[in-house]
C-alpha cells in the first residue's frame, strides 16, 4: 500500500503535534498559547492531507478542510477576543511548577504508549503510532484543565482532548463518516463558543479568570 | 396485514399528534384540551381495533427498527398476542379516562399548563404501547423509563406543593431503584444470548443454567415488583398515586402498574420458561402478603385517592396470586393447569385496570365537585350527584369481587387455581397451604367489602359534612360518559366472561403452548366457564365453586376432569329473581300499612351531620381486630366546661403506625446518608479537584489494562 512511502511524513507530523502540546504546557503567555493551537491545527490539517494523498479516502479532505476553517480560525479568533475582551494575558500560579509539568508530561506520554500499544495491538490500525500520541494529547490536555488556573487555559486544555480524539479518529479509522466528523466539529465549536461566554462572566463576577473562585457548588 | 399495520401506526400518529397539538395550543388553553383528549380517545380507539383484531386473527406484527451501524441499538417491535392483550387493556382504560379528562382537565386551566400535561398525557400513553410492543430489552427498558419520567412529571404537575414534590421525589427513586434491577437481569440475559431480543432469549432462556435463572427471576421480581408496588417495596403508591391528577391516577394505576405485570411475565414465563416450583410458592406468598396488608392498609385510609391507592396495592397481590399459582404449577410440569391460573391473572389484570380506573374517575368527579379528597367532609352525595354514585357503586361491587360485576369472575377463577393446588402432586405441606391461600384471598375479598361499604356510605349517603358537599353538583356528560364505559364494560364481562377469555385464549396458548385445552375454559361459549382438565380429577377443588352451576367433583377420574363450573349469566338470573322475591314478599307482608316519610327520630333533637357515622369510626372494629398489624395510635384531648360532665372541645387523632417506613426504609436511609456525609470530604467544589479524579482515575485505568 502506498502508505508505506509516507510513513516518514506521518510520523514527522504526529511528533511535532505531540511538540506543540508541551509548548502549551510551558507558556504563559495566553497570546502565544492561541498561536500554539493554531500550529497544532494547522498541522493535524496536514496530517489529513497527507493521510488522504497516501490512502486515497476522499473524507480525509473534508475533515483537514473542516479542521482548517473551525480550529485553525473561528476557535483562535473567539479565544482572541476573550483574551482581549478580559484584559488578561498571563497565567497566575499554576498548581504545578512548570519543570514538574515537562516531567509529568513526559510520563504520560511513556504511560498512553505503553499502555496502548496493549489495546491496540501491533500493525493494527492506519498509522500504529497515531493511538498513542493521541491518548497522550488527551491526558495532557485534561492535564492542563485540572492544573491551570485561569478559564482561557482551561480552554485551551479542552481544544487539546479534542484534538487528540481528532488524531485518534484520523490514525486508527479508514476515514469517519462524514456524520461524525461534522457533529465532532460543531460540538467543540459550540463548546468552546459558551464556554467563551462563561470566561466571560467568570471575569465579570469575581473580577479575575480566576477558575479557584468558584468552589461554592458543593454538598 | 396491512390492516393490522397501518391500525398500529394509526395508534401511534394519533396519539403524537395528541401530544404536539396539546403543546402547540397551548396558549389556548381550551383548544389545547379539546385537541389532547380528542386524539388520544380516537388513538384509544384505534388502540382497542388493533388489539382485539389482532388476538381474534392471531396474528403477530413485526416492525423493524434495528439500525444498520450500530447492531445493539435494536428498536424493533414484536406485537405477539401477549402485547396485544396488553394493548387492549391500556387502549380501553384510556379511551375511558381521555373522554373523562375532556372536560374534567378544564378545572385545571391555569392551575397547570395544561398544554404541556396534555402533550405528557399523550405520551404517557404512547410510551406504554410502545413498552408491551417492543421486541428487545432496549426497546422495552428505553420506553419503560420514558414512562416512569412522563409519569413521574405528571406526578409533580402541582409542584409549588411540597408534599407533592416529596411523593413525587419518593416516586422517582423508587422506581429507579427497581429499574436497576431490571437493567441488571436484561445485561445478564443479554451477556448469555448475545443479543437484546426477546425471540432469541426466549429461545436459549429455558436452557440457561438454573442458578443464572434464579438470579434473574430474583432481579426481575424486585425490579417489577416495586414497580407494581408489592409490599413492602408499595410506600411509593400511596404518596404519588393522590398526587396527580385523577385521570392521570386512573391510567398509573390502573395501566401503569400492569406494565410490571406484562414484565414479569414476559420475562419469567416466557423467557425463563417457568422455573423451579419454589419461585411460585414465592410469588404467591408476595400476592399474599400484599393482598392482605393492602386492603387493611386501604381501611384505615381517609383520602379516597390514598385508600384507592391502597387498593391497588392489594389488586397487585391478587394477580400475582394467580401468577405465582401458575408458576407453581408449571414447576411441577402441569402446564394445563397453571394455564387456568395464569389466564386468573391476565384476566384481573384487565378487570383491576377497568374497575379502578372507573373507581379513580369517580374520585376525580368527586374532587371536582367538592373540591376535596377527604371522605369525613363528604357524605350525601347520591342526592347530589347520582350518576356518579351509581358508577362508583358499580366500581365498588366490582373491586369487593361480588357478582354480577368483572371483579368477581376473575377472583373466582384464581380461587379455583389456588383450591387446585390441593390437588396437585407435590409436598403436603403445599397441598396444604393452597387452601390457606385461598382462604386469605378470601379475607382478602371480605376486607375489601368492608372498605367500599365504607368508602360508598360515607361519602354518598346520609346528609353532607362540609359546605362544599352540600353545595355539589352532578359533573358534566363526558366526565360521566367516561365512567359509564368502564361501568358498562365492567358489568358486560361479568356477565359474559368468555368475552375476555376468548382474547386471553390465543396468550396464554402462546406463553404455555398449551393450545388445545384453553377452549375449556368457556365451554358453553359466551354463558359460562368451565375448567375442565385432562386427567386431573380435582377431589378436593369443587367444594369450592361458588358458582350455581357448579357441576362438583367428577366422580371417577376421567379423561377430562370438570373441576368448577361457573356461570355469571345464571347468577345474575338468580339474583334478580331473588330480589324480586323479596320485594313481592315485603310487599304482600307490609300491606294494609301507610307509609310515612319523615326524619329519623333523634329524641327531639335536631339531626345534624355530626350525629353521623364516620369513616374513623366505621373501621374502628377492624382497626381493633388488626391492631398487632396495623399499630394504630391514638390521642384524645378534652377540654371541660365543667369536668367531667360538660366537654367544650374534643380533639381525636388517630394514626397508623408507618411500619415499613419506621422499620425498612428509615434505617436504610439513615445508613445511606451516614455514608454519603463520609464520602463528603470527596466533594470540595473545586474544579481543578474533580478534574483531577478523572485525570487519576484515566491514568490508573491505562495502566491497570496493561
Amino acid at each position: 500500500m502506498a502508505l508505506g512511502n509516507y510513513l516518514g511524513a506521518v510520523n514527522f507530523l504526529i511528533t511535532l503535534i505531540l511538540g506543540t502540546c508541551f509548548a502549551v504546557l510551558g507558556s504563559r503567555r495566553m497570546e502565544t498559547v492561541i498561536k500554539l493551537a493554531v500550529a497544532q491545527a494547522l498541522l493535524l490539517a496536514g496530517l489529513s492531507i497527507v493521510l488522504g494523498w497516501a490512502t486515497g479516502i476522499g473524507e480525509m479532505y473534508v475533515a483537514a478542510l473542516l479542521t482548517l476553517a473551525v480550529k485553525a480560525g473561528v476557535i483562535p479568533y473567539i479565544l482572541t477576543k476573550v483574551v482581549r475582551g478580559v484584559g488578561v494575558s498571563r497565567e497566575v500560579n499554576s498548581y504545578v511548577s512548570l519543570k514538574m509539568s515537562f516531567l509529568i508530561a513526559g510520563a504520560l506520554v511513556i504511560v498512553s504508549y505503553l499502555a496502548t500499544g496493549q489495546i491496540v495491538g501491533r500493525g493494527s490500525g492506519l498509522v500504529h503510532e497515531a493511538l498513542p500520541a493521541a491518548v497522550a494529547m488527551i491526558l495532557m490536555g485534561l492535564f492542563v484543565i485540572m492544573t491551570r488556573k485561569l478559564a482561557v487555559m482551561q480552554i485551551t486544555g479542552f481544544l487539546l482532548m479534542e484534538n487528540g480524539i481528532s488524531l485518534a479518529g484520523l490514525g486508527t479509522t479508514n476515514g469517519m463518516p462524514l456524520v461524525v466528523e461534522l457533529g465532532i466539529f460543531l460540538d467543540i465549536l459550540i463548546g468552546v463558543l459558551i464556554m467563551g461566554v462563561l470566561a466571560f462572566r467568570i471575569n465579570r463576577t469575581f473580577d479575575t479568570l480566576d477558575t479557584e473562585n468558584l468552589r461554592n457548588l458543593r454538598g | 396485514m396491512l390492516f393490522y399495520q397501518s391500525a398500529f401506526y394509526l395508534v401511534i400518529g394519533l396519539l403524537v399528534l395528541g401530544g404536539l397539538f396539546s403543546l402547540a395550543a397551548r396558549s389556548r388553553a381550551r383548544l389545547s384540551v379539546a385537541l389532547a383528549y380528542a386524539l388520544s380517545t380516537a388513538g384509544s380507539l384505534a388502540g382497542i381495533i388493533f388489539g382485539v383484531s389482532a388476538l381474534m386473527g392471531r396474528v403477530t406484527l413485526d416492525v423493524n427498527l434495528q439500525s444498520a451501524s450500530i447492531p445493539a441499538l435494536d428498536f424493533s417491535l414484536h406485537l405477539d398476542a401477549l402485547s396485544a392483550f396488553f394493548i387492549v387493556v391500556i387502549s380501553t382504560i384510556s379511551l375511558a379516562v381521555s373522554v373523562f379528562s375532556i372536560t374534567y382537565m378544564k378545572e385545571y386551566i391555569g392551575k397547570y399548563d395544561v398544554g404541556v400535561v396534555g402533550l405528557l398525557y399523550n405520551f404517557f400513553i404512547l410510551a406504554m404501547i410502545l413498552l408491551v410492543s417492543g421486541g428487545t430489552s432496549f426497546v422495552f427498558l428505553f420506553c419503560w423509563e420514558l414512562m416512569s419520567l412522563i409519569s413521574y412529571f405528571l406526578v409533580v404537575s402541582d409542584h409549588r406543593d411540597a408534599k407533592v414534590r416529596q411523593a413525587g421525589f419518593i416516586y422517582i427513586v423508587m422506581t429507579h431503584i427497581g429499574t436497576l434491577f431490571i437493567i441488571a437481569a436484561f445485561l445478564l440475559l443479554y451477556r448469555e444470548t448475545g443479543s437484546f431480543s426477546f425471540a432469541k432469549a426466549a429461545a436459549l432462556g429455558p436452557t440457561l443454567a438454573p442458578a443464572l435463572k434464579t438470579g434473574i427471576f430474583l432481579l426481575v421480581t424486585l425490579g417489577f415488583g416495586t414497580k407494581a408496588g408489592i409490599i413492602p417495596l408499595h410506600i411509593w403508591l400511596p404518596k404519588a398515586h393522590p398526587a396527580a391528577p385523577s385521570n392521570v391516577s386512573a391510567l398509573m394505576s390502573g395501566v401503569m402498574l400492569k406494565t410490571a405485570i406484562y414484565g414479569f411475565v414476559r420475562v419469567v414465563v416466557q423467557i425463563l420458561g417457568g422455573g423451579p416450583v419454589w419461585w411460585g410458592v414465592l410469588v404467591l406468598a408476595l400476592g399474599a402478603v400484599s393482598a392482605l396488608l393492602g386492603v387493611m392498609y386501604a381501611l384505615m385510609e381517609h383520602d379516597i385517592k390514598r385508600l384507592l391507592a391502597y387498593h391497588s396495592v392489594e389488586n397487585i397481590g391478587i394477580i400475582l396470586m394467580g401468577i405465582g399459582a401458575a408458576l407453581i404449577f408449571m414447576g411441577y410440569g402441569l402446564p394445563q393447569v397453571g394455564m387456568i391460573a395464569l389466564a386468573a391473572g391476565l384476566f384481573h389484570v384487565f378487570n383491576h385496570a377497568v374497575f379502578k380506573a372507573l373507581l379513580f374517575l369517580g374520585a376525580g368527579a368527586i374532587h371536582y365537585a367538592t373540591g376535596t379528597r377527604d371522605v369525613e367532609k363528604m357524605g350525601g352525595l347520591l342526592r347530589r350527584m347520582p350518576w356518579t354514585g351509581f358508577f362508583f357503586l358499580i366500581g365498588s361491587v366490582s373491586i369487593s369481587a361480588l357478582p354480577p360485576f368483572n371483579g368477581f369472575v376473575s377472583e373466582w377463577l384464581t380461587f379455583q387455581s389456588l383450591l387446585m393446588l390441593g390437588s396437585a402432586p407435590g409436598s403436603t405441606a403445599l397441598k396444604i397451604a393452597g387452601p390457606v391461600f385461598a382462604a386469605s384471598l378470601a379475607l382478602t375479598g371480605a376486607l375489601a367489602a368492608a372498605c367500599f361499604v365504607k368508602a360508598f356510605g360515607i361519602q354518598f349517603l346520609a346528609q353532607p359534612r362540609s359546605a362544599a358537599a352540600a353545595g355539589a353538583e352532578e359533573v358534566p356528560a363526558s366526565m360521566r360518559v367516561g365512567m359509564a364505559v368502564l361501568a358498562v364494560i365492567s358489568f358486560v364481562v361479568g356477565v359474559f366472561p368468555a368475552s375476555i377469555i376468548r382474547l386471553l385464549s390465543p396468550v396464554i396458548a402462546a406463553l404455555v403452548g398449551a393450545e388445545s385445552v384453553l377452549p375449556a375454559l368457556g365451554s358453553y361459549r359466551w354463558l359460562s366457564v368451565s375448567l375442565r382438565l385432562d386427567g386431573f380429577s380435582g377431589a378436593g377443588a369443587g367444594a369450592g365453586a361458588v358458582g350455581a352451576a357448579t357441576t362438583g367433583a367428577a366422580a371417577a377420574p376421567s379423561a377430562i376432569g370438570s373441576v368448577g363450573a361457573l356461570s355469571p349469566l345464571l347468577v345474575l338470573g338468580l339474583l334478580v329473581i331473588a330480589i324480586a322475591l323479596i320485594y313481592l314478599i315485603a310487599k304482600r307482608v307490609g300491606r294494609g300499612g301507610t307509609v310515612r316519610v319523615d326524619e329519623t327520630w333523634n329524641c327531639g333533637m335536631e339531626l345534624t351531620p355530626q350525629m353521623e357515622y364516620t369513616a374513623t369510626s366505621f373501621s374502628k372494629p377492624i382497626r381493633i381486630i388488626f391492631r398487632r398489624i396495623l399499630f394504630p395510635t391514638r390521642e384524645v384531648e378534652k377540654e371541660y366546661l365543667l369536668k367531667p360532665y360538660f366537654t367544650s372541645r374534643i380533639v381525636y387523632k388517630g394514626a397508623i403506625k408507618p411500619v415499613f417506613e419506621d422499620r425498612v426504609y428509615r434505617p436504610l436511609t439513615g445508613i445511606f446518608l451516614k455514608f454519603s456525609a463520609k464520602m463528603r470530604f470527596l466533594q470540595s467544589g473545586s474544579i481543578h479537584l474533580y478534574v483531577g479524579y478523572i485525570f487519576v482515575t484515566l491514568v490508573v485505568l491505562l495502566i491497570f489494562t496493561r
